[in-house]
């Protein structure tokens, strides 16, 4: 990463444990260690690419980023904030500078609401009841409808319901719905892996291009290298709560040193090298 | 001679080489083919009426085939897994042949197909946890069709069923027989569904979408897995995937669906080298591939899989495709084939053909 960019996001020595059921009632719980001093930054209009097997820790530490869970040890500082000591009210500010886009396209979106309350919701929870700014009916639609044309929906979509789009489209309304409120980094836990090939490419490419025209970071959590490849500057490989290989995509890709990485690498179905 | 033609006169006429391949081995041809699908049609009751979502697929495999079926969703790649099956929704119009060793299917009553299911083909789903009954051990879960199908006391199923989890590799399988599903992992769980589907020796398996909920280190043990133990038995496998670099590595030969017919059919390492139709050439350029710089755009098929009853008329592909003209949308493009005559002496005949369903594929540069 070069010097001279911005950070954006610097998560410094985070540890996450989790309590394990008691197994009897005199025995002492059990805890598991999730994420075991991790630490990364991310510059501003940079994307992050974090890869591992499930129970590596990387939705874990999307979770700790998005400020969902505290971490046991470690910090996590947003623009200079540490987001977990802020007072509740000024979080709730601060969330609309970052959002999130999860793997399932239908289980992550409301099927009982129109997509103009889906796409407005992260609006009606941020801003307007943190600050007391309220935004009229006409906003929220204007809003709304920006961010729908953003990612290629129309206006006319608003009054549908998720059960009228298909995988692809769903997603992108998550995509909107992130961006509604103008953040400047987007979690994005498997965004595609749900999809078809060619309706991965469509929504790889809005991806690509909202970055260039927002200049937004990511951090994005994949299985798939290829995608990361693809997607991100620097990459970080976990295995079982701690980073095993760091550094640029190229770097990784070209020359992976752990054998984790190599593993990984060699399990990508046509792999050869 | 059309494709269809062609494939019931090497199933029917074994003796008789086709114009299209000299084949003198007949061995193959002794007996009727594992599995031949013949113009199988399926019309499925909607809020529109019955509108066709298979349109005619036909295909021949015989024992140790390996098959892979792609395609986006929408395409007819699971209904045609059903269809073999017999397990269509109730409403379902079927036309056409499905011949497992010579016996038509599709004219069975749901009772001999009942008996059949398990027996003599199986299948994996996607989802092994949904798939599996949670309120009981596993070891209960593979004697189940054992007893079903081969009459067997419990205690007699349950000694197989732990030789049938050693068989799937799955890691202390004796402490394991009285586990429930979610005291294992997704792979493991996936070892257990195979250990069921294989319990009766079929002779056809299908997997839908084996390892798409698994993690990629342990999607590529349990696809060999399942290569291996389809090679042991002899089995005939029906592999569907979206996964394109999973194709290349596990089956011999890959159908391309679109709109509910197969639009190209080819071995996969000739499929991989040319790709004549350019619904294939489409998915084959949006995967990512490593090799790829950041922020490479992808390209991508303009627009999406239609609904069932919106289908075009002549070729479903048409509205995607940039290739199309007026005479696309007149009829559905017959399959027609690439480099005829290339093998001469093979002795397994069709399989081993290119096949394409597109009128301008000789137009268009097929890409390497």
């Amino acid at each position: 990463m070069s010097a001279n960019s911005q950070v954006l996001l610097e998560v410094q020595h985070v540890s996450q444990q989790y309590a394990l059921p008691k197994t009897s009632l005199l025995a002492k719980a059990g805890h598991i260690q999730a994420l075991n001093d991790v630490s990364f930054k991310l510059a501003a209009g940079k994307s992050m690419g974090i890869v591992g097997e499930s129970g590596s820790g990387k939705s874990t530490l999307s979770r700790l980023v998005m400020a969902l869970e505290k971490p046991t040890q470690g910090q996590v500082l947003f623009k200079g904030q540490d987001l977990h000591a802020l007072p509740s009210n000024k979080l709730r500010e601060a969330r609309s500078d970052f959002q999130m886009v999860f793997q399932d396209p239908y289980g992550s979106l409301d099927p009982r609401q129109t997509i103009l309350r889906i796409v407005s919701e992260p609006l009606h929870s941020t801003l307007h009841s943190a600050s007391g700014q309220s935004l009229s009916s006409l906003d929220l639609k204007d809003r709304a409808t920006l961010a729908l044309s953003e990612v290629g929906l129309r206006a006319s979509d608003l009054n549908k319901y998720p059960h009228e789009f298909s995988g692809g489209q769903r997603q992108r309304i998550a995509i909107a719905r992130a961006l509604i409120t103008r953040p400047s980094l987007i979690v994005a836990d498997e965004p595609v892996s749900a999809l078809d090939v060619s309706v991965q490419a469509q929504v790889l490419n809005l991806l690509m291009d909202l970055q260039d025209r927002f200049g937004l970071s990511y951090l994005f959590v994949s299985h798939d290298l290829a995608v990361v490849n693809l997607m991100c500057d620097d990459v970080m490989v976990l295995q079982h709560g701690k980073v095993v290989e760091a550094g640029t995509a190229e770097e990784i890709f070209q020359n992976a040193q752990h054998a984790y990485t190599q593993t990984l690498l060699a399990a990508i179905p046509g792999y050869s090298k | 001679m059309d494709f269809v033609t062609y494939l019931i006169r090497a199933c029917q006429e074994p003796d008789k080489p086709t114009s299209m391949t000299n084949s003198s081995a007949t061995s193959h041809f002794d007996q009727p083919p594992l599995l031949a699908v013949h113009d199988l049609r399926v019309a499925l009751q909607t809020a529109h009426g019955h509108v066709d979502a298979l349109r005619g697929v036909s295909f021949v495999m015989q024992r140790g085939d390996t098959l892979g079926l792609i395609g986006e969703s929408g395409c007819g790649k699971s209904l045609t897994a059903l269809a073999v099956m017999g397990l269509l929704p109730e409403r379902a119009q079927v036309t056409g042949s499905v011949q497992l060793n010579g016996t038509e299917l599709t004219q069975l009553s749901e009772a001999v197909l009942c008996k059949m299911r398990g027996a003599r083909m199986a299948m994996i789903f996607q989802e092994p946890m949904t798939a599996l009954n949670p309120l009981h051990p596993i070891w209960k879960q593979i004697a189940e069709p054992l007893q079903l199908h081969q009459s067997m006391s419990l205690a007699a199923a349950k000694k197989r069923a732990l030789e049938l989890l050693e068989r799937v590799q799955l890691p202390r399988a004796k402490e394991r027989l009285d586990a429930y599903p979610h005291q294992l992992s997704g792979g493991q769980r996936q070892r257990v569904m195979i250990s069921i589907a294989l319990a009766c020796q079929p002779d056809i398996l299908i997997a839908d979408e084996p390892t798409t909920a698994l993690d990629v280190t342990v999607q590529k043990e349990v696809l060999s897995l399942i290569r291996q133990l389809v090679t042991e038995d002899g089995m005939g496998l029906l592999l569907i995937s979206h996964d394109l670099g999973l194709m290349r590595d596990q089956v011999d030969r890959v159908m391309v669906m679109y709109g509910g017919t197969v639009v190209e059919s080819a071995r996969t390492p000739d499929l991989f080298r040319t790709r004549a139709h350019p619904y294939t050439q489409g998915l084959f350029a949006a995967r990512p591939q490593l090799g790829l710089k950041r922020g490479t755009r992808l390209q991508t098929i303009p627009g999406n899989v239609p609904e069932i009853f919106k289908w075009p008329q002549g070729c479903a592909f048409a509205d995607r495709c940039p290739h199309a003209q007026a005479s696309c949308r007149m009829a559905v493009p017959l399959p027609e084939q690439i480099h005829a005559n290339r093998n001469a002496d093979s002795s397994s005949m069709q399989t081993h053909e290119h096949w394409v369903s597109c009128l301008k594929w000789q137009q268009l540069e097929t890409s390497a």
